[in-house]
């Protein structure tokens, strides 16, 4: 754990947290809090797939973060990136991951604004890849993007459909009783600065429909 | 209370019996259908299951040292399934609730397998994964209803794999002295060929990679494909399980369906709950394929809360999703 540039100027690393595939540390470097995102080998797969996937996930995370901060959606700025460890260190922000949030709140208008930060994205053809309230920090009242491990470039709807897809999926089995409402803010936020929201519903709807023993399918199909 | 229960909804027809008291299961008798070539033609199935059921249910009333006038209740899985064959396991059912005056209890299938994963794995609080031929979920209880986190975009991986070996010539049988066709093929493969990782959020997507295997058939050593396929079918399903976990924060996890007895997913899935520091839970080889016995277990926790059927409702549901059940008896 020494040696590297970054290294030499961190004092001590705290474990903050462990994220599906990497230990999240909090720390300093040159001088700025931050969070170090370090993926870690799966001792259940494959040495040469696991290299191969940890490798080009941290490359593609900090390239699509970087991207997605270029114009203008809120992410952590990256600082440094180390492929070869499986590093990233970006900027700290502090707050409650929107998981958390939704504990106790009760004011939903909020995604709002995270719909038109991915409609954004989608609008320069990036997307998020894992769209949960997990992946989602508030931070001084403004929602943060974070963790893009599975985020590529595309502008098929397809793919877009998927990434709200992926969202719905994640409020529904988190935040059941919410989901409704946050959906409706959400796609209102998204139609806004997309102009997408008819078509992408459409599309979240056929791949729901796609899935295993969806009864609509099988109504669809007789009419 | 005795509760005797149906499944059909697959290849197996299986009659099992259970009382509201350890060891809970007086009987499970099954039968299953194999095909001699080929995938399963679900009208050849119907047509084993219908030709079999009077000897399996007689079967599982002697095994159980009963006769039909001491069961209380007929627990039947209505679905998810294939038409042809749950037809069976419902016609069946509704005769004995009506000549015999009893309960009609419907049983969602995958809830059944969930159900005597908790029972026989003494699991609290997990996130369950349930695998099998026709099923790829990752799901966990949470409100009244248990919540799909991720599941197969297209086709099952228990169904993907069976598909691959039958189609290389390997299978039927699919399963060889308690191992699949896939692992003896994958024993001899060490090297690893790009085929398509596809994991969106928590959900995967198989039917893309079986594809490409079955294209790459011939160019490369069939040992190195099945080894290759099958690790990244698995890894698959084990990403999509941590972001499950991630999410989640469960401290056990629960594997259950036909797919548990898998050796080689079990050492995996050992890797991944030592690194995660939490328990595994697998539902045991007797009790993780279809059978009856699961049924009437669902079946009698659903009718000690109320749950029941008209026989005039008991329609078959083929496309039941277990996010659609309400379950009483976990609130």
């Amino acid at each position: 754990m020494e040696g590297g540039r970054g290294r030499n100027t961190l004092e001590k690393l705290t474990l903050l947290k462990r994220g599906s595939e990497s230990l999240i540390y909090r720390g300093m470097f040159l001088g700025i809090e931050s969070i170090f995102k370090i993926r870690v080998n799966k001792k259940y797969r494959n040495v040469e797939l696991d290299k191969k996937i940890n490798s080009e996930r941290t490359i593609n995370e900090a390239k699509l973060m970087y991207s997605a901060l270029s114009v203008g959606v809120n992410t952590p700025a990256i600082l440094y990136v180390d492929p070869d460890n499986f590093e990233i260190i970006m900027e700290f922000l502090r707050g409650p991951t929107m998981k958390e949030v939704l504990r106790q709140y009760e004011d939903l208008t909020i995604f709002r604004n995270v719909g038109s930060m991915v409609g954004t994205m989608h609008n320069h053809g990036i997307v998020h890849g894992d769209l949960t309230t997990n992946n989602m920090i508030l931070h001084n009242n403004q929602v943060f993007l974070i963790d893009f491990g599975l985020a590529k470039r595309s502008t098929e709807i397809e793919d877009l459909g998927t990434d709200v897809h992926v969202f719905l999926r994640s409020i529904e089995s988190i935040h059941p009783e919410l989901r409704d409402k946050i959906f409706s803010y959400f796609m209102e936020g998204y139609h806004n600065i997309t102009g997408l929201g008819e078509e992408i519903e459409e599309k979240v709807n056929e791949i729901r429909m796609r899935g295993r023993y969806v009864d609509e399918r099988r109504n669809k199909n007789r009419n | 209370m005795k509760v005797l229960g149906i499944e059909s909804t697959a290849h197996t027809f299986g009659v099992g019996i259970v009382e509201d008291k350890p060891p809970f299961i007086l009987s499970n008798e099954r039968d299953t259908f194999v095909p001699e070539t080929g995938g399963m033609k679900p009208s050849d199935a119907a047509r084993h299951h219908a030709v079999l059921a009077h000897e399996v249910l007689t079967r599982a009333l002697n095994k159980a040292n009963l006769s039909i006038e001491d069961i209380d209740a007929i627990a039947v899985a209505l679905g998810p399934g294939m038409g042809p064959t749950l037809r069976v396991g419902a016609v069946i059912a509704r005769a004995l609730t009506l000549k015999f005056k009893k309960t009609l209890v419907p049983v969602n299938h995958g809830i059944a397998h969930i159900e005597i994963g908790y029972l026989t794995t003494g699991s609290k609080d997990p996130l369950i994964l349930y695998l099998s031929g026709g099923n790829t979920i990752i799901t966990t209880f949470y409100k009244g209803k248990f919540r799909v986190f991720g599941e197969t975009l297209d086709i099952a991986l228990g169904n993907m794999m069976d598909t691959f070996v039958r189609e290389m010539g390997l299978a039927p049988p699919y399963i060889e002295n308690g191992k699949h066709k896939i692992d003896i093929c994958a024993e001899s493969g060490s090297k690893i060929i790009n085929l398509p990782y596809i994991v969106k959020g928590e959900d995967m997507s198989y039917s893309g990679l079986l594809t490409a295997a079955l294209r790459l058939a011939g160019k490369y050593r069939l040992e190195d494909l099945c080894y290759s396929l099958r690790e990244i079918a698995f890894d698959m399903l084990l990403e999509a399980s941590e972001r499950a976990l991630a999410l989640t924060e469960k401290k056990e996890i629960m594997i259950v369906g036909g797919v548990a007895a898998s050796g080689s997913l079990r050492a995996k899935l050992e890797e991944l709950t030592k690194d995660w520091n939490i328990e595994l839970k697998i539902v045991p080889p007797s009790l993780a394929g279809d059978n009856g016995a699961m049924i009437a277990y669902a079946g009698m926790l659903g009718v000690k809360h109320g749950v029941s059927i008209e026989v005039s409702e008991s329609k078959i549901r083929p496309r039941w999703r277990v996010d659609e059940v309400e379950i009483p008896w976990r609130n």
